[in-house]
């Protein structure tokens, strides 16, 4: 499934060096979606009235980047064990067989990348999808750790 | 060979029996589920939508409530609490009656139902007002005897072609004493008494009395509730010990004895408050008192139900939480003041938005029976910052504060109302939110926006920065271009189809192509006027939109709705279609694809079961004069048939399964199918290849056998309820099914099942309704789905429907037992599935067990005789759901009427081709994704397209692509083995000139291909620059004289390509795939 981010409109450099002064492992959001190196994970939500999207990306070595709309907010890195724990909750549900799509008004997704592999799902009501809500809960804690 | 002969191994744990007392059927059922040896089919739900036309699948219409109990438009609907109605809608008569003799002759048509014999002496008009919407209002007192009943105000609104009522229906015990044996003064002075060892009490000066309008104590007669249709007779003494208090004392008119009494001075219920909201301006809201503080709750509204405390407008305080780690609170105030000013616009606009539901269209709340409606303030992002955002989650509206692109979303009224226009969505049509049907729900939720927040045409005008959108707005249903140039502005729509987007982004851009539905609203309105086309819309939304509705099936639904307002050749009608066709959404060709069968010509017979101990036979083959009977074999209910009637089987009183031929009553032949007493009920498939059998336990389960080969095939079904929410959400509840049947192709079955629910008031709630279930698939000669569609998408509390039979020559049409327990009210209604209408055959006064006869001109039904039962019949009309004549008695000591006729006929139809397509218009080069809409499951398809790519197509749905302008022809050919049908359309596909080559004076430029998978090819004779954006705006290319761009690693999606040659530039959409 394509997910959508909404990328920056800046200058590729402006990234890059902002990624370079947070002193992480983040790529240009264009090396982001392309990029064959390593598993990571997409998360956010999107939708509502104004159909803007709050998207994150948490990749194989720790790094998390946010992008929002034009702007990328912040950065950080969790550690190794913290990501280990969402690869067993990830193996733990079979996420790469997990075959939940169902959009609403304001949906949340969950992206997998793991080699050549991908998969995608989305939802809209929490209360049905409660391991779903309990891996992005997992995730965005990851992000709030950072702030 | 025997071929009925099936050897079913299963084992039944020992369990003991339990009754299920219901209204509707009486089973006796075990629990538990038994240890089967079967294959069992995981349910594959099928995502409706997104490969859209599933070919020759019926049009299941769920239906909205049965027609006795509430039918939109067409019969009364009731809301009762505890068993007594607190609603009641009907039809308005014609009638010059006054108001007050209309309330009367309300109450007088509906004693039936609110068991008010005497209207007149049983109600004193309060008050007749009519608002400015012309409706009128009589506001009444119950009483008993001539004695106020305290607390028992209700009202009859007048509304045009609509009646309710609203209030609650007392009914003291015929004993309940009227005459005081104290008397008024007596009561004054036990008041004054008591007043004054509560507070300070002293005689009011003459100016304080003047200024209160008050003088000394009043005092009325009233009977007093103190529970379940217990009263008082009392004294209610007003009595105002100071200047500043209220009281209010009741006193026992026997003994003289203080029943209750309170201060009224700051009454608990409803109060104004005047706060301010986020635009800085002085609103008027109403709260909610209790026991001293505020709560920001609405109980002033219409709907608010005093009797159940349900119809609340509460706004909640989400405290910077978000919905994955929600903790709210009740928004509350010592003093009434409202300091939080998003709560108070939050607040505010719900009640505009429902008032607006209300007076407009007469919709009671946002799910149309009066319920709660609830709206968060302070929500945040789920990383914790502020929640630039609104949404709809299917219970409650969530407002975000806002930040550098918009200012608090609370704030805008056409927010709130676009918001609670999914909520209505959500609870109509139910438009699934992808592609088409999810645009056109977000259409909705616009329209709905903008004739709450009336006075524009922008949305989101209150709350949208200028940082984000140029204009201001978010969107403009006037323009929906809103000052942009293309996708790469977020604020850009599309106003017409050839400006469609068609990738998965969004969706399949719900938002983004919502601005076509929208302008065409706005076309429409423009022309009509905002009154009707509202109107208009709400009517197309309720009646005539379903779940995956299209464009086109929008377009059709407005103009059916039009058509059904104001008549097929009204300017209302003319301007719809106008309206659709200014914004692409062509007129689609029709094609008329029901047919139905050939009827059956042999001879006709009526299998029926008797009840009389008088004869040995139990059932008997009745013709004309013949009766013959087949068996004497006690059965436990009717039997199932085959179509040529060479075969009948049915569940004996000793749970086995067994079969007889109907077709020879000379020798009929019976025989154990199953020897296992474990059977309720069985049906057989008209072609006599497949058996669905219920067992006696509460297992959920029909068990499907395939004996059409040398080997039995077997595989059980679990039935479920589907909602009707948003998300294809299942809902438990189903225990067991009973009645089932096939319908003629053999791959679906009907069938009722008794269901439990737990209410929201903790109360189990038993009920019987009807299912279709996909449980065979001819084409693919293996087991069907397991979908289930429910007949009708809810019921009224106490109904229940069941005994559901199919037609015999039309597959859309149903008959079945209707049941009202409250009122013990039976009927049997007939329903057309495809065209989504039901319709009353007779009442009756037990449950029916109806069948149609072999010309679909009569139904058989059971009928209770004093103590035994009959079968009687009546015709019908040509549509098969409405009666002709009346009915007549046809066997005596019968019941279980089963019509069968003994010649061979075919069980299937050729095709009817029909198809559509995403989009029909367009610039080149135009991606056209097809769908086939043929009817009678084909199984073959062969299309041809004139100027596409590829030219012709053995898929189903094929995607074609239309590299050079020109208007097209398109043909569908649909075969199956009974035949072969074609449909051509020409000038199907209009192509416009291709964005492939821009000419720059004597120049041009050339990209190819498109859609792109790798490669993009620019061929210039000129010097170029380019630039490439994704949807987001982000450029992800640029440079001069590139010849190539290579789009492989870049994601799949739309594109815009920015070529600039010679001074001019030219932009072209490019998609990845």
């Amino acid at each position: 499934m394509d997910i959508s981010f909404n990328i920056i409109s800046r200058p590729m450099y402006r990234i890059l060096i902002f990624c370079m002064i947070m002193a992480t492992s983040c790529s240009s959001p264009e090396k982001l979606l392309n990029s064959n190196r390593g598993d990571r994970i997409f998360f956010g939500n999107k939708g509502g009235f104004t159909n803007m999207s709050t998207d994150y990306v948490l990749f194989e070595n720790g790094s998390i980047c946010r992008l929002k709309n034009d702007s990328v907010i912040r950065t950080g890195k969790v550690s190794r064990e913290e990501v280990r724990e969402i690869e067993v909750s990830l193996d733990a549900m079979n996420f790469m067989s997990v075959e939940t799509d169902e959009p609403g008004n304001m949906t949340w997704y969950v992206s997998v990348v793991r080699g050549d592999s991908r998969n995608a799902v989305q939802w809209s009501d929490h209360d049905r999808n409660p391991q779903l809500k309990e891996l992005y809960v997992r995730l965005m804690n990851l992000v709030k750790e950072q702030q | 060979m025997n071929k009925y002969l099936v050897i079913l191994l299963m084992v039944f744990p020992p369990l003991a029996a339990s009754g299920q007392a219901n209204p509707f059927k009486i089973k006796e059922k075990k629990n538990g589920t038994p240890v089967i040896d079967l294959p069992v089919i995981p349910r594959q739900p099928v995502s409706p939508g997104r490969t859209v036309a599933q070919s020759g699948t019926p049009q299941i219409r769920t239906l909205v409530q049965p027609v006795l109990s509430g039918h939109k438009e067409r019969s009364t609907q009731i809301i009762r609490h505890r068993g007594r109605p607190v609603f009641i809608e009907k039809e308005s008569r014609e009638t010059k009656a006054s108001p007050e003799d209309r309330f009367y002759m309300f109450l007088d048509e509906t004693k039936a139902l609110t068991g008010v014999e005497n209207p007149g002496e049983s109600f004193r008009i309060t008050g007749i007002s009519t608002d400015r919407l012309g409706i009128t209002h009589i506001r009444t007192v119950q009483q008993f005897r001539g004695v106020d009943i305290y607390g028992s105000e209700a009202t009859v609104h007048l509304d045009g072609a609509r009646e309710r009522f609203t209030g609650a229906f007392h009914r003291p015990d015929r004993n309940t004493k009227t005459t005081p044996s104290v008397s008024a003064a007596t009561a004054v002075r036990k008041a004054t008494e008591d007043v004054s060892a509560e507070t300070v009490y002293r005689k009011l000066s003459q100016k304080e009395q003047e200024i209160l309008d008050y003088s000394a104590p009043s005092t009325s007669l009233v009977l007093y509730s103190t529970g379940e249709d217990k009263y008082r007779l009392a004294w209610a003494v007003t009595i105002r010990p100071n200047f500043i208090e209220e009281w209010k004392y009741f006193i026992d008119a026997a003994g003289g004895e203080i029943i209750h009494k309170f201060n009224s001075t700051c009454s608990d219920g409803a109060v104004p408050a005047q706060a301010y909201d986020l635009n800085n301006i002085l609103q008027t809201i109403s709260v909610y008192l209790e026991s001293g503080t505020y709560y920001l709750i609405n109980i002033s509204e219409h709907m608010f139900n005093g009797a159940t405390d349900e119809g609340v407008i509460m706004t909640l305080d989400a405290n910077n939480t978000s919905t994955t780690d929600l903790d709210y609170s009740y928004i509350t105030s010592s003093n009434n003041a409202w300091p939080v000013r998003s709560a108070v616009s939050a607040h505010n606009h719900a009640a505009l938005a429902y008032r607006y539901f209300w007076n407009t269209f007469g919709r009671n709340s946002i799910n149309g029976r009066g319920g709660d409606i609830i709206s968060l303030v302070n929500v945040a992002e789920d990383d914790g910052t502020s929640m630039e955002n609104a949404f709809w989650n299917g219970k409650a509206v969530f407002y975000g504060n806002g930040g550098t692109s918009f200012y608090s979303l609370a704030g805008a009224l056409d927010v709130a109302a676009h918001e609670l226009g999914h909520g209505v969505v959500s609870n109509t049509a139910n438009l699934e939110y992808y592609g088409q049907s999810g645009a056109i729900n977000e259409t909705y939720a616009d329209i709905f926006g903008s004739m709450v927040d009336r006075d524009d045409w922008r949305i989101g005008e209150d709350i949208t920065k200028t940082s984000y959108s140029p204009s201001g707005a978010l969107r403009n249903m006037a323009d929906p271009h809103n000052g942009g140039t293309s996708l790469s502005h977020p604020y850009w729509q599309p106003k017409s189809v050839s400006e469609m987007y068609t990738g998965s982004e969004d969706n399949g851009g719900v938002h983004i192509n919502s601005g076509i539905g929208n302008h065409a609203y706005y076309l429409y309105a423009t022309a009509v006027t905002k009154e009707k086309a509202e109107q208009v819309f709400y009517k197309a939304l309720t009646d005539y939109l379903t779940m995956t509705s299209k464009f086109i099936d929008f377009r059709i639904a407005v103009v059916q709705a039009a058509t059904d307002l104001y008549g097929a050749s009204s300017t209302e009608v003319a301007k719809a279609e106008e309206a659709f066709t200014a914004v692409g959404i062509q007129q689609e060709e029709q094609v008329d694809k029901i047919q139905d069968y050939t009827v059956n010509a042999g001879q006709e017979y009526l299998l029926n079961y008797n009840t009389s101990s008088s004869f040995s036979g139990t059932l008997y083959r009745t013709s004309g004069t013949e009766d013959a009977p087949l068996t004497s074999t006690e059965m436990k209910g009717k039997v199932s048939v085959t179509d040529d009637g060479s075969l009948a089987v049915f569940v004996s009183t000793d749970s086995k399964l067994r079969g007889l031929s109907p077709d020879n009553a000379s020798d009929p032949g019976e025989f154990m199918i199953s020897g296992q007493q474990v059977w309720d009920n069985v049906a057989i498939s008209k072609d006599g290849k497949r058996i669905a059998a219920i067992s006696i336990y509460a297992d959920t389960s029909i068990y499907l056998f395939d004996i059409s080969g040398a080997v039995v095939r077997d595989t059980v079904f679990k039935l479920y309820n589907p909602t009707t929410s948003h998300y294809n959400t299942t809902a438990g509840g189903v225990l067991y099914a009973d009645a089932v049947e096939f319908d003629i192709t053999g791959q679906y079955l009907v069938y009722d099942s008794y269901n439990e629910l737990t209410s929201s008031t903790g109360e189990d709630i038993g009920y019987w309704d009807i299912g279709i279930i996909n449980v065979w698939d001819n084409n693919e000669n293996d087991w069907g789905d397991g979908t289930i569609s429910k007949l009708y998408g809810s019921l009224p509390e106490d109904i229940s429907i069941g005994n559901p039979v199919f037609s015999k020559n039309s597959p859309w049409i149903i008959a079945f037992d209707y049941i009202d327990a409250a009122n013990e009210q039976y009927a049997i209604l007939a329903a057309d599935l495809n065209a989504g209408l039901d319709n009353l055959i007779t009442m009756n006064n037990t449950l029916g067990y109806p069948s149609f006869s072999k010309n679909d001109d009569r139904i058989a039904f059971t009928k209770a005789d004093g103590l035994s039962q009959s079968i009687y019949t009546i015709g019908l009309g040509a549509d098969k759901i409405s009666p002709a004549g009346t009915e007549s008695g046809y066997i005596q000591d019968a019941r279980w009427p089963v019509y069968f006729a003994t010649g061979e006929r075919a069980l299937s139809l050729p095709p009817v081709a029909d198809f559509t397509v995403d989009i029909k218009t367009g610039n080149a080069p135009l991606r056209v994704k097809f769908f086939d809409l043929s009817a009678n499951q084909p199984s073959s398809w062969a299309w041809t397209f004139e100027g596409g790519t590829p030219a012709s197509s053995t898929e189903q749905n094929p995607v074609i692509s239309y590299n050079t302008p020109g208007t097209f022809r398109v043909s569908l050919a649909a075969s199956n083995n009974q035949g072969s049908n074609t449909s051509t359309r020409n000038g199907y596909i209009i192509v416009s000139a291709a964005s492939a080559v821009e000419e720059t004076g004597q120049d041009a430029i050339m990209v190819y291909p498109n859609p792109v998978s790798d490669i993009l090819h620019i061929i210039s004779e000129t010097e170029y620059s380019a630039r490439l954006f994704d949807l987001n705006g982000r450029l992800v290319h640029s440079g001069t004289n590139d010849q190539i761009i290579n789009m492989t690693r870049m994601g799949k999606g739309v594109y815009l390509l920015e070529l600039t040659a010679g001074g001019k530039t030219t932009r072209l959409k490019i998609v990845r795939e």
